[in-house]
């Protein structure tokens, strides 16, 4: 750990133990440890094997205010999944006060959550490192406000994959509106696999339009991370219960989460200058019951996004509108099943050719979970569909809880398609997880 | 043999330190009287109405939010040819009497109306003139100016001045209820000294009759229950013509009366209007429980006055021990039946206490009699002379002759008790619940006759309220709020005794109808919300802003329909609540006012009528249950404890036939059922029950040594009946005394009570030898088996015949009958309680869960239910949140902290597994009721001791299949209504699930089942719910229900127990 790593975790329990001793309460606490082990279908190799350690506590300062605070520790010593740990890695950009701390060669820690929080009366304030969740979809958000981790690829729980950062959140309920507004003084973006981990991202439409093999990607890297405080994000929810129907409306400004990239070929080594511009869109998302049935609808549009278009060693960018549609629904089946089908429609409007990202991103989720036993025994199969490319991901887990502390769950992921797909990129890659929870 | 010994060594062991044991008596009884000194007194209406029912949440919300209570009301009558208020005299007096009214101390001086303060609206060359009737000067008065702008405001007739124009009415409210007699006594001094022949002065209105009666109440009770007491004791010196035996007697009620209120103090329990009544059933058992010892003890020393006191004591306690204990026992079982079946508090609270009293008694009869009567040696008696047992004095021969003719002619005196017996049953049934306060006062009372005066002459006294609400500042000041509410004062006019309502509608029109130059008295109002809320605009503008507090709220949000009744009796008003209330549920369900911005309008009743009729209809469905129910533990008991049923059915016979005596007299006096006299029961059950257990204890005895019951009678009687015969003289001649009282109330009371002592004495005198010797007779001549049995059966088939017609026969059980019990079970609106559950699977694992539910019913079709875990921690503040809105369906969400998100999630079958427990959704939303549509339903057995065996089959292929079953039996509590024990069926002919409510509470009026267990049969596996802190608060706030607000941490005052 650094000096001012030290200095950070310093002052991050000056800030926890300084209420405590001023008779603050700890009104709550979590620590959850996990023990994982993986390997790879196709070779046998092992993959992964980590001990997570997840500790979360609440601190009440006064009957209005609290202090909620989370910390994530993870050793992984098969380090396929994320294994450079010298912050320099090429495609990821945690924040300036957003990245882990590594402790040793094989682990970091880092900080999950540590705000604030106001409660008075209808309203409520979080002022610290938190995150927000607006969009309603099942594993893939049509939209999302913090930025993700994708080291593990797709995670159920999106709460794990999702950055948080650090901001400030009102919460006012007027007359029945609800509004939600958050500006993020962060820089941070989406933390991508490093090259070699386990899940690289290999196809071109998340290189900059480069193969792995390609030629180009001998180039000098040049990154500009967003400014702190003038690319802040500033997002606004406007929520109502309309009789069945649950309504909100959202607006974002703030910084794109995944980079775009200009190639500057007049040096003598080309130089990939990567910038993650400013990005704009308005949400509607709609969420309503009919008895067995929950039915959500979303639909985004993004104006003037800025994408990548490659043209031979030419890489520029070009602002087009997109617009994304989500259709789901959560059935109550017989048979105790649970269902959730959901159709993502993402369109790039006036497409030029050339462009980096595919102009139709469509997808086809299905999930079925039953559990068994008294929720002792649970199942779970996910299936996602690329009706586009034709690639696919599919998921299917098995979790067995011997008591309310100790969980043991075997999953296995399996990718087919095209390698330019955003599945079949992994087609070679399929896996097989262990993992023991055990909650203190 | 043993058990005397035990029993000889036990009082020999009690006796041992006389002073010591006296001392601590002493002792209690100061502490218990130090308690009586913090005794609160509640002897408001709303007392008998659970605080969260919504009558009382609405009575208080429309006084918090409109600032309107209960009313005094000064009325004056102009009498003379043409007598009318509009001359310049008149109003000039009306004027000074306001003034002067207002300044009496207490009274609200913002919240006094009359003619002389009140504004009128009408058309002008301006637009708008807002503008008092009466002038301040005198000499300014325009009486017809005053009238005219009086003909133009209806609501002004009829509640300001009579509509004859003969009257006029001084409205005022009081600062502090507790001094209101003190306030009513100082506004009859203002009043009285008016000096003007032709003006006839009075005071009425509820508020002054609610405090008049109390202080007539308390001041008659203070100066007569001490004269009950003394004329008790008094009896009791006569009895035994020894000042030590009263002491003793004192001491055991003293400890009995005082010790029993003053823990009801320490605990905080309020002194109810109807707790008058609980010394006297105190008194009673207690002076009964003293007088059987001191009787034995000086029959003792009468025999053998060479014998040693101390011997003679114990001797006396340990022929006593039993059948006081027995006496105790059924008295007290008889006060839980009227308690655990009670859903007034205050009922609940008499009966529970005075089954304490009975306690207690017991125990000062055991403990401190005895003790006592060693340190006051008491000397033997010149009553008991040198009579032996066997040789009865005048007292016991008149006993004797009264038991002779039921001994010798069982038959001939049990056929003239069953001919009695039919009558009174049949007199019974005239009897009929009612209610009007003002009828505890005597006709001739000034402010009975100022009652009747009013509600002839003006509106009348009684309201009736609705409040209607919406989530939108200025919701009610638009015009379809404006139009529904005039539809429905339309709506409360056309119902019976309503002469007038008033609404911010009213004053609308009048303003519309001044602006426009229109009439005034169809309601007419515009149709744009813009216009209405200028309206108010303008009023503000030209007249005092706080003209319409009365009517609605500073927000616009609430408002307030007052409607006045010209009857105060709850049999003449039930039915037009019963209308309202019927007409708000059905159009201020809540349901969407489309130009009302989407804003939802609802409505509760409030007002003294709707309170009454809360009251009441409570009462009706309780009481002949409570009745019923401590019938039933009295001849449990009884049979339990002399071990036979026929001796069990003998021993309730006494007092079932005074309460049916009691009840008979009552319809032929027209003294209806209401609170107060619906304690007669009760005292019935504390009078009767202890001559007929004293008597078979003592036949049973004798029946081991004589030859037949005639002559065991002979034996037991004088003693036992002599002891009796004092302490029912005693009691009846004591309470006699309240006779004397101005009150009606305390008349009825003090005549009723005196006639329940006899009638029950009697009873026993004469049926249960007859009883006894009719039986003894069967058993040895089986010729006569079958001639009486049949006299018998006809006997019952006439009292069922003439019973038939009864409120009491209306609750015969049929399936049906039952079904809806259960499905009317009441529910409190508001809930919350902590569950632990515990889960164990078939291995014999555990999983603990505990979570915080909160429930809110704001109708039958709309339950919301939320389940907030807290342990374990895992899972902790993982939240369910269920909103059922009845037939129109289920939404669920669930909040999952990891996720920090809300999600709605689809509502399950109601047959599936709640929450990964052995219970359903059905289960745990139903809260153990069967849907009267869903099911049909069949008695499989009659009812027993556990209560209703219930069938119920679902209607329909369909709900078989949504509730996860085929059909079900299920035991049904006959108190609560309560299930203890549901079987689910599927096709098997054994259950695959179980549920049983394995501990049930009264809590706060609500039978609250506090511990369920469900296994399913097939799984083994099973759930086991444990509900702790429950409480029902009067409300609870909103945004706990809300799927937006699920993220948020519970206020700490509902994660933990209070």
């Amino acid at each position: 750990m650094t000096r001012r790593s030290w200095r950070a975790g310093l002052a991050i329990c000056g800030v926890v133990v300084a209420p405590l001793v001023h008779g603050a309460a700890v009104e709550d606490y979590r620590l959850s440890t996990s023990v994982a082990y993986a390997v790879a279908v196709d070779t046998g190799q092992r993959i992964e094997q980590a001990l997570s350690v997840a500790g979360e506590a609440s601190l009440r300062v006064s009957d209005a205010l609290l202090w909620q605070v989370g910390a994530r520790a993870s050793f992984d010593t098969a380090l396929r999944l994320r294994p450079n740990r010298d912050n320099e890695r090429i495609f990821i950009h945690a924040g300036r006060f957003n990245r882990r701390v590594p402790v040793g060669s094989a682990g970091d820690i880092e900080l999950r959550e540590f705000y604030l929080e106001w409660q008075g009366g209808q309203n409520r304030a979080r002022l610290g490192r938190q995150q927000i969740a607006w969009s309603g979809m099942d594993g893939l958000p049509t939209f999302s406000v913090n930025p993700s981790d994708y080291h593990d690829f797709i995670l159920e729980d999106e709460a794990r994959r999702r950055w948080t950062q650090w901001g400030i959140y009102l919460d006012l309920l007027l007359s029945g509106w609800r509004f939600e507004g958050a500006a993020f003084f962060d820089n941070s973006v989406h933390d991508v696999p490093d090259p070699g981990s386990w899940f690289e991202f290999t196809a071109p439409q998340f290189r900059f339009g480069f193969a792995v093999d390609d030629a180009a990607n001998a180039v000098a890297i040049d990154t500009r991370l967003p400014d702190t405080i003038r690319d802040a994000t500033y997002a606004l929810r406007l929520s109502r219960r309309f009789g069945n129907a649950g309504v909100a409306l959202v607006g974002l400004v703030g910084n794109e989460h995944e980079a775009v990239g200009t190639l500057e070929t007049g040096t003598a080594v080309p130089t990939l200058r990567r910038s993650f511009p400013r990005r704009r869109l308005a949400a509607l998302t709609v969420d309503t019951g009919l008895g067995p049935a929950v039915l959500r609808g979303e639909f985004v549009v993004h104006s003037n996004r800025v994408l990548n278009v490659r043209s031979g060693d030419t890489l520029a960018t070009v602002e087009l509108d997109t617009l994304t549609a989500g259709v789901g629904a959560d059935l109550s089946l017989p048979l105790d099943v649970f269902a959730n089908i959901q159709l993502l429609i993402d369109r790039i409007q006036d497409a030029p050719v050339g462009l980096v990202k595919p102009e139709r991103n469509d997808l086809v989720t299905l999930t079925l979970r039953r559990a068994f036993f008294y929720d002792t025994l649970n199942l779970e199969f996910r299936w996602y569909h690329d009706p586009d490319i034709g690639d696919s991901f599919g998921q299917a887990r098995v979790g067995y809880s011997f008591s309310d502390s100790l969980a043991v769950e075997l999953h296995g992921a399996w990718f087919t398609g095209s390698f330019e797909g955003r599945f079949g990129q992994f087609a070679d890659r399929d896996m097989l997880k262990l993992a023991i929870r055990y909650d203190f | 043999m043993n058990d005397r010994t035990g029993s000889t060594s036990v009082f020999r062991r009690l006796t041992e330190y006389p002073v010591l044991a006296v001392l601590a008596s002493v002792g209690f009884i100061v502490w218990a009287a130090v308690g009586l000194g913090s005794l609160e007194k509640d002897t408001s209406l709303r007392a008998f109405i659970p605080v969260d029912h919504p009558s009382v949440v609405a009575e208080e919300a429309i006084e918090d939010i409109f600032g309107i209570g209960d009313a005094f009301a000064v009325a004056l009558e102009f009498r003379g040819n043409d007598a009318t208020v509009f001359t310049r005299d008149a109003l000039a007096l009306i004027s000074r009497l306001t003034e002067a009214l207002g300044g009496v101390d207490n009274i609200d001086r913002d919240r006094i109306a009359s003619i002389a303060t009140e504004s009128s609206i009408t058309g002008s060359q301006d637009g708008v003139e807002v503008a008092s009737y009466v002038a301040a000067d005198e000499a300014d008065i325009d009486p017809e100016r005053a009238r005219a702008r009086w003909l133009a405001m209806p609501p002004h007739q009829g509640t300001l001045v009579s509509f004859d124009e003969s009257s006029a009415l001084i409205l005022f409210e009081i600062e502090d209820v507790e001094r209101a007699a003190e306030t009513y006594a100082a506004v009859r001094g203002v009043i009285d000294s008016l000096d003007r022949p032709d003006v006839i002065a009075s005071v009425a209105g509820p508020a002054a009759v609610s405090a008049y009666l109390s202080e007539k109440i308390d001041r008659d009770a203070r100066l007569l229950q001490p004269v009950v007491f003394l004329v008790v004791l008094l009896f009791v010196y006569i009895a035994f013509r020894r000042v030590g035996s009263t002491v003793c007697v004192l001491a055991v009620v003293a400890g009995t009366a005082v010790g029993a209120l003053g823990i009801m103090s320490w605990q905080g329990v309020a002194y109810y209007a109807i707790t008058n009544a609980l010394p006297v059933i105190l008194v009673a058992v207690a002076v009964a429980d003293a007088i059987h010892v001191l009787s034995h003890y000086y029959q003792l020393r009468a025999a053998d006055p060479a014998m040693p006191v101390r011997d003679a004591v114990i001797e006396s306690m340990q022929t006593m021990a039993r059948p006081i204990f027995f006496t105790s026992a059924t008295t007290a079982a008889g006060f839980c039946g009227i308690a655990l079946a009670s859903i007034m508090p205050p009922i609940g609270y008499f009966a529970w206490y005075a089954a304490l009293g009975v306690a207690l008694a017991w125990v000062f009869s055991m403990v401190t009699l005895p003790n006592a009567m060693l340190l006051l040696r008491l000397e033997p008696s010149p009553a008991f002379g040198s009579r032996t047992v066997r040789e009865p004095g005048a007292v016991g021969k008149w006993l004797l002759a009264m038991s002779a003719l039921g001994t010798r002619r069982p038959v001939a005196v049990l056929t003239v008790f069953a001919a009695v017996t039919v009558a009174a049953v049949y007199q019974a049934t005239e009897l009929r619940f009612d209610r009007s306060q003002v009828e505890n006062f005597s006709p001739r009372e000034s402010i009975r006759q100022a009652d009747a005066f009013i509600n002839s002459r003006f509106v009348g006294t009684t309201s009736i309220d609705a409040l209607i609400e919406t989530a939108e500042p200025d919701g009610v000041l638009s015009a379809e709020a404006m139009s529904r509410i005039v539809a429905l004062q339309a709506f409360m006019e056309q119902q019976e005794h309503v002469t007038l309502t008033v609404s911010i509608a009213d004053y609308l029109s009048l303003l519309h109808a001044a602006i426009e130059g229109d009439t005034a008295d169809a309601r007419a109002l515009p149709d744009d919300d813009d216009a209405i809320r200028q309206y108010m605009f303008v009023y503000e503008a030209s007249g005092d802003p706080t003209d319409f507090e009365e009517e609605i709220d500073a927000s616009g949000s609430r408002a307030l329909v007052r409607g006045m009744l010209n009857t105060v009796r709850f049999s003449e008003t039930r039915e037009t609540v019963e209308a309202i209330q019927r007409y708000v549920d059905e159009s201020f369900d809540g349901s969407l006012a489309e130009s009302v911005d989407g804003t939802a309008l609802t409505a509760t009743l409030g007002g003294n009528a709707n309170t009454t009729y809360h009251w009441m209809t409570r009462l009706e469905s309780s009481h002949f249950r409570g009745v019923a129910l401590s019938l039933s533990m009295v001849f449990v008991l009884s049979a339990l404890v002399f071990r036979s049923i026929l001796i069990g059915l003998v021993a309730v016979v006494p007092v079932a036939f005074t309460i049916v005596l009691l009840y008979a007299v009552m319809a032929a006096f027209d003294i209806y059922l209401e609170p107060a006299t619906s304690m007669f029961a009760a005292i019935s059950v504390g009078l009767g029950v202890d001559f007929a257990i004293h008597l078979i204890e003592r036949l049973r005895r004798a029946r081991a040594t004589e030859a037949t019951f005639a002559d065991a009678v002979g034996r037991a009687l004088p003693a036992t009946g002599r002891a009796c015969f004092f302490s029912i003289v005693a009691l009846g001649l004591g309470f006699s005394v309240l006779t004397l009282s101005g009150l009606p109330m305390l008349q009825r009371f003090g005549g009723l009570v005196a006639l329940a002592a006899f009638a029950s004495f009697l009873t026993t005198l004469l049926v249960v030898p007859s009883c006894f010797v009719l039986a003894e007779r069967l058993r040895a001549d089986r010729a006569d088996r079958s001639r009486i049995a049949a006299g018998i059966v006809a006997l019952a088939a006439a009292v069922g015949f003439v019973a038939a017609p009864t409120e009491v026969q209306a609750e015969t059980p049929t399936a049906q009958w039952v079904a809806e019990q259960v499905a009317d079970r009441a529910e409190a609106p508001r809930t919350r309680r902590v569950i632990d559950m515990t889960l164990t699977n078939r291995r014999g694992r555990e999983k603990q869960r505990q979570a915080v539910v909160l429930k809110r019913i704001d109708s039958p079709q709309s339950r919301v239910t939320r389940i907030t875990f807290l342990e374990p921690r895992a899972i902790r503040d993982t939240t369910f949140l269920s909103q059922d809105r009845g037939a129109k369906g289920e939404d669920r969400w669930l909040y999952l902290p990891a996720t920090k998100r809300v999600r709605r999630i689809p509502a399950s079958d109601r047959g599936d597994a709640f929450l990964g427990t052995d219970f359903s959704y059905e289960d745990i939303q139903s809260e153990l009721k069967f849907d009267l549509d869903e099911y049909d339903f069949a008695l499989v057995a009659d009812a027993d001791a556990e209560g209703y065996t219930l069938a119920g089959k679902p209607v329909s292929a369909g709900i078989a299949t949504e509730l996860g079953f085929e059909r079900f039996v299920a035991t049904i509590d006959a108190v609560s209504f309560l299930p203890r024990r549901i079987e689910f069926f599927g096709r098997d002919p054994t259950p695959f699930k179980v549920v049983e409510v394995r501990r049930q509470e009264l809590i706060d009026g609500y039978w609250t089942a506090t511990e369920i267990f469900a296994e399913h049969v097939r799984n083994e596996h099973t759930t086991l719910f444990v509900y702790r802190d429950v409480t029902y608060p009067e409300e609870l706030d909103p945004q706990h229900f809300d799927p937006a607000f699920l993220e948020r941490t519970l206020p700490a005052e509902l994660r933990i127990a209070p």
